[in-house]
């Protein structure tokens, strides 16, 4: 979604796009190469994405005391009248510098060209400083945070919202309470805020409750328009393309490797030759009494009449497999006398 | 490649007068006054859409407002918490006031580049806040669409949620009935989607299969107590001819019934395919539906 404001020309470089510390002092340049003497623009602007707009980012808020740590007024305390994000700068009540204003741009009561314009002091030169009255002699004096530490969360009720504590770095004690917020710029009570604002009870009124679980809260339609239904991501199979960047090509094989595999299948087809050629014998007489003997020493000591009936069921029984076997014995032999025969 | 000699063409020769120009009775003429090209000389309807783009519609007295009267507009864009209350309703109408808002701000803009005004930044940040309610309009959206889609995955909870209250519900007490009978409506809607009143069930919508999940369980929870109470022992209930009853009568009339189809030995039996054009009819001809259209159509 775009801001209307930030509109794009055909032939033209965007330069909102183009990030200002890139371009920095050449930018300076052409946006100075216009302004009116006295009135040049020296701090360089920070990107949108990089700028500070939450209290506890910048540890400052208007109205808070500065001690300026740099520059030729180092060692001032002032009061800070506003902090800009754009310059991640901020303007002091003391800091100010003479500016020759155009007759148009007069403020009232003003009756010279030379004017007092408040100037910007980088927040990295200054440092957030407290006036501290001593109780019983009522003498002034000031703290100066060299680092800020933020600790929990309150509501605060002048501002109308959570800001954490401040705390001086490694001094637990010591809090720098938040100044009170300035007086608001616009007019809560215009007509023109109440034509185009909401008013509080409408805002707060609960119209959507979540009663089950088995509806979607939202038409259905509405999900294809807040999602890309043809997005790349969400497609459930790959184009010949993409298959073919995942799969690996097949490297060619050296002429060593293919000297050793032809080798190997070589050997495996012998192997498998020796095999299949080797015919299925009897056992000999030395086994064949062997088994015998084992067997007939554990039949001998079953005591049981019904397992030994049993036992002579099952050696009733022919098994398919083991008749095959024993065709294919007697083939075997019959096969080897015949040659002696001859 | 190029005619050399330029002609006019023949149909311009045809239409060029032959006598030249002449006025005729000069005193009947009578002059008026010069009409000027004015915007003032224009009438616009009051009611035409693109005073849309104009703030204060067909009132406005300015197309560009001053920089500076937009600081003065106390106002900030609506926030998460805020939006995350409001329903899908809602949300569509505050869309569409911004997005109303943001046209007026987009018309101005645009009249401020021609004129290279330089207070249009007030504009643009303003627009900005505008913008970030739409972005959180549809964040709040699709934070729903995700929540629905994730509790599709609880089945297991669902199951064991179901079976603890269907032990609740067969062993309350009579103090307690009522209420648990109000806690199976809200339930049935929040499990299986099955409005409360049966004048709100959409046929064509509404009926799907987690509908015809709850109607089982509406019934076998029924059942369940009713064989609790009176001690019968009688078969578990066998299709969905016999669990509807339970979801439109009470539960005395549905076992009435349910005991009467067992006498009567018809085939309640139904194909898996049957049952939801089944359930459209039978809800249909019990909540009347189709009476009145026929008594109009003898009419």
């Amino acid at each position: 979604m775009s801001v209307w404001g930030a509109y794009t020309k055909r032939f033209q470089r965007n330069m909102d796009k183009v990030v200002p510390r890139a371009i920095g002092k050449a930018r300076l340049k052409d946006q100075n190469m216009y302004a009116l003497p006295t009135l040049e623009q020296t701090h360089p602007t920070v990107p949108k994405s990089e700028q500070k707009t939450k209290p506890e980012q910048i540890g400052i808020l208007a109205g808070d005391l500065a001690y300026i740590s740099e520059g030729p007024q180092k060692g001032t305390i002032s009061r800070i009248l506003r902090y800009m994000p754009e310059y991640d700068g901020v303007l002091l009540m003391d800091v100010t510098s003479k500016k020759l204003l155009p007759k148009y741009s007069w403020m009232e009561n003003q009756t010279t060209h030379v004017f007092d314009y408040p100037e910007i002091t980088p927040l990295s030169q200054i440092k957030l400083a407290a006036k501290e009255k001593h109780e019983e002699t009522g003498e002034i004096t000031y703290v100066v945070a060299d680092e800020l530490e933020m600790k929990g969360r309150y509501f605060d009720a002048r501002h109308k919202k959570w800001l954490p504590r401040r705390f001086v770095k490694n001094h637990d004690r010591v809090e720098i309470p938040w100044p009170a917020p300035e007086d608001p710029v616009g007019d809560a009570d215009s007509e023109q805020t109440k034509l185009i604002a909401t008013d509080s009870e409408t805002a707060l009124e609960t119209t959507y409750e979540l009663q089950t679980l088995a509806k979607p809260s939202i038409p259905v339609d509405v999900v294809n328009e807040l999602r890309n239904p043809h997005s790349k991501y969400k497609k459930r199979y790959l184009s010949e393309y993409q298959a073919r960047v995942m799969k690996a090509p097949d490297m060619p094989l050296s002429n060593a490797q293919k000297a050793y595999l032809a080798k190997k299948a070589e050997q495996e087809a012998k192997q498998q030759a020796l095999h299949r050629g080797r015919p299925i014998t009897n056992l000999s007489e030395e086994i064949q009494s062997f088994i015998g003997e084992k067997m007939a020493s554990h039949i001998n000591k079953i005591d049981n009449p019904h397992l030994l009936e049993h036992l002579e069921g099952l050696s009733a029984i022919e098994i398919p497999d083991f008749a095959a076997t024993q065709q294919k014995i007697r083939d075997a032999e019959s096969a080897e006398q015949k040659p002696e025969q001859k | 490649m190029f005619k050399s000699v330029r002609t006019f063409s023949s149909a311009s020769r045809l239409s060029t007068r032959s006598k030249p120009l002449a006025f005729s009775n000069l005193a009947d003429i009578k002059l008026r006054a010069p009409i000027a090209p004015t915007h003032k000389n224009f009438d616009v309807s009051p009611d035409h859409p693109l005073w849309a783009f104009f703030e204060g519609g067909n009132t406005s007295k300015a197309a560009l407002r001053d920089g500076n009267d937009i600081t003065q507009l106390e106002v900030r864009p609506w926030s998460m918490a805020e939006l995350r209350r409001k329903s899908f309703v809602d949300l569509h109408q505050i869309w569409y006031q911004v997005l109303k808002e943001r046209n007026i701000i987009g018309t101005e803009l645009r009249l401020a580049e021609s004129l290279e005004y330089s207070r249009a930044h007030h504009h643009k940040d303003f627009d900005e806040k505008l913008a970030l309610v739409q972005k959180r309009i549809k964040v709040v959206l699709l934070e729903r669409q995700t929540a629905y889609e994730r509790a599709q995955l609880l089945d297991d909870v669902k199951q064991e949620y179901l079976e603890q209250f269907k032990q609740r519900y067969i062993e309350v007490d009579q103090a307690n009935e009522v209420d648990m009978e109000e806690k199976l409506d809200r339930l049935q809607f929040a499990v299986f989607g099955i409005q409360p009143d049966l004048n709100d069930i959409d046929l064509e919508h509404d009926i799907n299969v987690s509908f015809i999940k709850g109607v089982e369980y509406n019934a076998e929870l029924k059942w369940g107590k009713h064989l609790q109470e009176t001690g019968q022992n009688l078969a578990p209930l066998k299709s969905i001819v016999e669990q509807l009853p339970f979801l439109l009568k009470d539960t005395t009339e549905a076992v009435e019934e349910v005991i009467e189809l067992r006498d009567s030995e018809v085939d309640v039996k139904m194909d898996k395919i049957d049952v939801i054009p089944f359930l459209k009819s039978a809800i249909g001809n019990f909540r009347g539906d189709g009476i009145e259209e026929e008594v109009a159509e003898d009419i």
